[in-house]
């Protein structure tokens, strides 16, 4: 036995019995919501707000005792929620062969026989909870069943949604007691008291109602409809009553089949069918969601909005709750009486129901971001963490005049576990390298490393590293951290093109990197157990602090620095060992903004900051760095056409007194545009600030002096900071 | 669900045919057409001269019951894991790339130790 509750509407108390929906409960009670019902979630006449959430239909919600439902005015949009739901929605996937949206009678039969085929099948009917809200191309049916959005991945989407009852528009048509006659049916069969009915057009299935002849002019009424007024034979009849049913005919749901157009979405039954276009009124409200009237209409059709899609967007018809359920036969009879073209039906944009931001961000996942082995340390050392490349890396620690004193005077540790580390091997490396970069490879030796640029095919500068050799056919590339995961598709493609035979793994996120930098690195290093500290550009297997390392003698800063490539499970020990062994040699890590300081006073650029994407090495002045009489290599056909064309511009160093400008900052130079500063930083150890820059030529030449803002930089040869390289050599 | 663990592999990046007959005592889950990741190895021959063959510290792994991770993956995963009693697998799960490896009700998920912490935050 069904049984019986309150629930709040309004602040009154309301009946229900078990199963009603609360438009039931609320119609039961003797209160029908304004405007024309269609009891089947079509239309936006019977919004409410229910236990906070706004834009529900009651129509659609089943009763439950203690719901606080708030109706919504007809023609006034939902407040937005008060109290802010942080709870998250539960997100889930299915696997299905077909989804059948509707369960309706075509939506049970076409389920019925395609499980009888043996497919597997899941239906969608939103009066039983689980409701389609959206489809995507896969085919994917977007969901929310039971309070959970679900992805229903499948082959095949049957859309059965049936056809929505035409609403008529005439005046006291927003009035209460207006009803299609298929909510008239179900509602008196739900008990309601629909007092003495009148039937325009058909008598409502089930229903005691007197069916008059005629067409429907307006209903009237204080509130509630009290007479219906219609036209017979050229006279106005007019017919008291309490409700009055309009058959008007119906009009296909299908927004949710146009919504993909690759043929993996069919449509079945009346939603199918070609649908009735009404009579265009004389005037009224069409869109009754963006109240969107005839004369709204006109006013834009008058200045060439001709067509269904530019009165949408002039009008925004079709685009509220109901998505243009309700308007849409209106708005094609309304074209079609103008005398305009009508065009077959748009595509339809998801979603085709409300949803709420928790609704639409369920089971999102932000992009990770990798953290190094040593990221709780860098934390621990009240580093300030950023997002860089992909990782999180520590920007300062937070002591800069620290950091940057540790490199120059005595020792200081970075993390570089970031940068790319691509090892190649095969018998084909040496000829495989030789044409990927610009510098000759066949030539380093083993143990020896050499700086490289990579090209891209037009020439400009992709990313740069170290080449360095291990035996005859093993070499271990190093890339920017950036650059990393592209570098690694890059050498792999080329591998591919060029049929070398050769291996690529990337050991990026499998190797731990510590830079060890500072005039007193090597002290600190032989203290840690490294014996035989190689020379500048040099690299070899050495243990460190009992680790083994692969330990590359090279230099970014500009002093003397050793990388220790190392396990990542060895990464916290190596470096709390460095830091305990460096304590009394003033040591201190490094963050980023240091090193960019660092790295621009030796005038080493950063690719992607320094560079744009036609930087080629001549324009960087970095020349020396391709062999173009080595034969061919990747950007070496654009290197030699791009090499005839006058030079326009160079990445230069310029010097300026006071504080650096922001990078961007632009450059003149005799009054008109000259460049753009790309990097800038104030030198502790100049005492000036020093910036890379483009600069325009003149005469093929680079001004000595152009203008920084208000200020005059000077032109200065790099690297600013010790342009014989000997700190780094030591 | 407890923390992600480094795990012991052997990585070896070699030919495709190569790949495909590593000899080990450790359990090779091929990861693309030229690597595998070797668990638990103390053995392993690889048939070709130019294969790269390191210990690796690069992936971590949970380890799970079957329904547990077919209720992760029903909830995170928009791919279907395979029906069969034991399987190797990869894929996005949770905006993480995961390798499965399911061996009748057990079930290993292996991420990258980069992002064992989100891995951890995810599960």
């Amino acid at each position: 036995m069904a049984r019986s509750a309150q629930l709040q509407v309004d602040g009154s108390s309301v009946d229900y019995t078990e199963g009603d929906s609360v438009l039931v409960a609320l119609a039961r009670s003797g209160a029908l919501p304004p405007g024309c019902l269609c009891n089947a979630g079509d239309c936006p006449n019977c919004l409410a707000t229910i236990d906070g959430q706004p834009h529900q239909r009651m129509c659609q919600t089943t009763a439950m005792v203690g719901m606080d439902v708030t109706t919504t005015p007809v023609h006034v949009y939902p407040p937005l929620p008060q109290a802010r739901d942080r709870s998250e929605t539960p997100r889930s996937n299915r696997h299905t062969d077909v989804v059948v949206i509707g369960g309706g009678e075509s939506g049970r039969d076409e389920s019925t026989r395609l499980e009888a085929s043996g497919r597997s099948v899941v239906v969608l009917e939103a009066r039983e909870g689980s409701e389609a809200l959206a489809v995507y191309r896969g085919p994917e049916v977007i969901a929310r069943i039971g309070g959970e959005i679900v992805r229903l991945h499948c082959n095949e989407v049957v859309v059965a949604t049936g056809a929505a009852e035409i609403h008529p528009v005439v005046p006291g048509a927003d009035l209460s007691g207006v009803l299609t006659p298929r909510a008239a049916a179900e509602l008196a069969r739900a008990g309601v008291d629909l007092g003495r009915v009148i039937g325009i057009g058909s008598a409502p299935e089930g229903v005691e109602c007197d069916l008059v002849e005629g067409a429907l002019v307006r209903i009237e009424g204080d509130g509630r409809v009290s007479t219906v007024v219609v036209e017979v034979g050229g006279e106005e009849r007019r017919i008291p009553c309490d409700t009055v049913a309009v058959d008007l005919g119906s009009y296909p749901r299908d927004l949710l089949a146009r919504m993909v157009d690759d043929g993996s979405v069919r449509v079945i039954g009346d939603a199918s069918a070609p649908g009735t276009i009404p009579a265009c009124p004389p005037a009224g409200t069409l869109c009754p969601c963006s109240g969107v009237t005839v004369e709204d209409l006109d006013f834009v059709w008058d200045r060439g909005f001709d067509e269904i899609e530019l009165l949408k967007r002039a009008t925004l018809a079709g685009t509220g709750t109901c998505q243009g359920v309700v308007c849409t036969p209106y708005l094609r009879s309304y074209v079609q009486s103008r005398g305009g073209e009508l065009r077959p039906t748009f595509t339809a944009r998801p979603l085709a129901r409300q949803l709420t931001i928790g609704e639409a961000a369920a089971g999102f996942r932000l992009p990770p971001i990798h953290r190094t082995a040593l990221d709780a340390v860098h934390r621990r050392l009240g580093a300030r963490m950023d997002r860089i490349g992909g990782w999180f890396r520590p920007w300062v620690y937070p002591d800069t005049d620290r950091e940057y004193w540790a490199v120059r005077e005595a020792v200081s540790l970075g993390d570089v576990s970031t940068l790319g580390k691509l090892v190649v091997r095969g018998p084909d490396a040496v000829e495989f390298l030789e044409k990927l970069y610009p510098c000759r490879v066949a030539d380093i030796q083993p143990g020896r490393s050499r700086y490289a640029l990579l090209l891209a095919e037009t020439g400009g500068l992709m990313d740069d590293g170290l080449i360095s050799r291990v035996d005859e056919t093993t070499f271990n590339l190093t890339f920017t951290s950036g650059g990393a995961s592209h570098a690694e598709a890059w050498v792999r493609d080329w591998a591919h093109a060029f049929g070398a035979d050769v291996r690529v793994m990337d050991r990026t996120p499998s190797l731990g990197a510590i830079n060890v930098t500072g005039p007193r690195a090597t002290e600190l290093l032989e203290r840690a157990g490294l014996d035989e500290p190689m020379r500048f550009m040099q690299h070899g297997q050495r243990s460190v602090g009992g680790v083994p390392c692969h330990v590359y003698r090279l230099s970014f800063t500009g002093e003397t620095s050793y990388e220790l490539h190392h396990p990542l499970r060895h990464s916290v020990d190596l470096w709390n060992r460095l830091m305990e062994l460096g304590a009394d040699l003033g040591i201190a890590p490094h963050g980023l903004q240091t090193l960019q300081t660092l790295r621009l006073e030796k005038g080493h650029i950063i690719i992607g900051m320094d560079t744009e994407p036609d930087s080629t090495p001549r324009r960087l002045r970095m020349d020396w760095a391709v062999k173009m009489d080595k034969g061919d290599f990747v950007g070496r056909a654009a290197l030699a056409r791009t090499d005839r064309i006058p030079l326009r511009k160079l990445l230069v160093g310029l010097q300026i007194d006071g504080a650096p400008p922001i990078d961007g900052t632009p450059i003149f130079h005799q009054g008109q545009i000259a460049g753009y500063v790309t990097s800038a930083a104030w030198s502790p150890v100049l005492e000036t600030s020093v910036m890379l820059a483009w600069v325009d030529l003149v005469g093929g030449e680079v001004p000595d002096e152009v203008t920084v803002g208000d200020r005059t930089a000077r032109h200065v040869p790099t690297p600013f900071y010790d342009p014989e390289g000997a700190r780094a050599r030591a | 669900m407890p923390a992600p663990e480094m795990l012991d592999v052997i990585r070896v990046v070699a030919a495709p045919a190569a790949i495909a007959s590593i000899s080990s005592d450790g359990v090779v889950l091929q990861i693309a057409p030229d690597e595998a990741i070797i668990l638990d190895a103390t053995d392993v021959v690889v048939e070709d001269e130019a294969a790269i063959t390191v210990p690796d510290d690069g992936f971590v792994g949970v380890e799970m019951t079957r329904d547990r991770l077919e209720e992760w993956c029903r909830r995170e995963a928009e791919w279907e894991l395979p029906d069969l009693v034991s399987y190797f697998t990869q894929g996005m799960v949770a905006g993480l790339p995961i390798k499965i490896w399911v061996n009748g009700d057990r079930a290993l998920v292996i991420g990258r130790t980069s992002l064992a912490r989100d891995l951890e935050e995810r599960l």
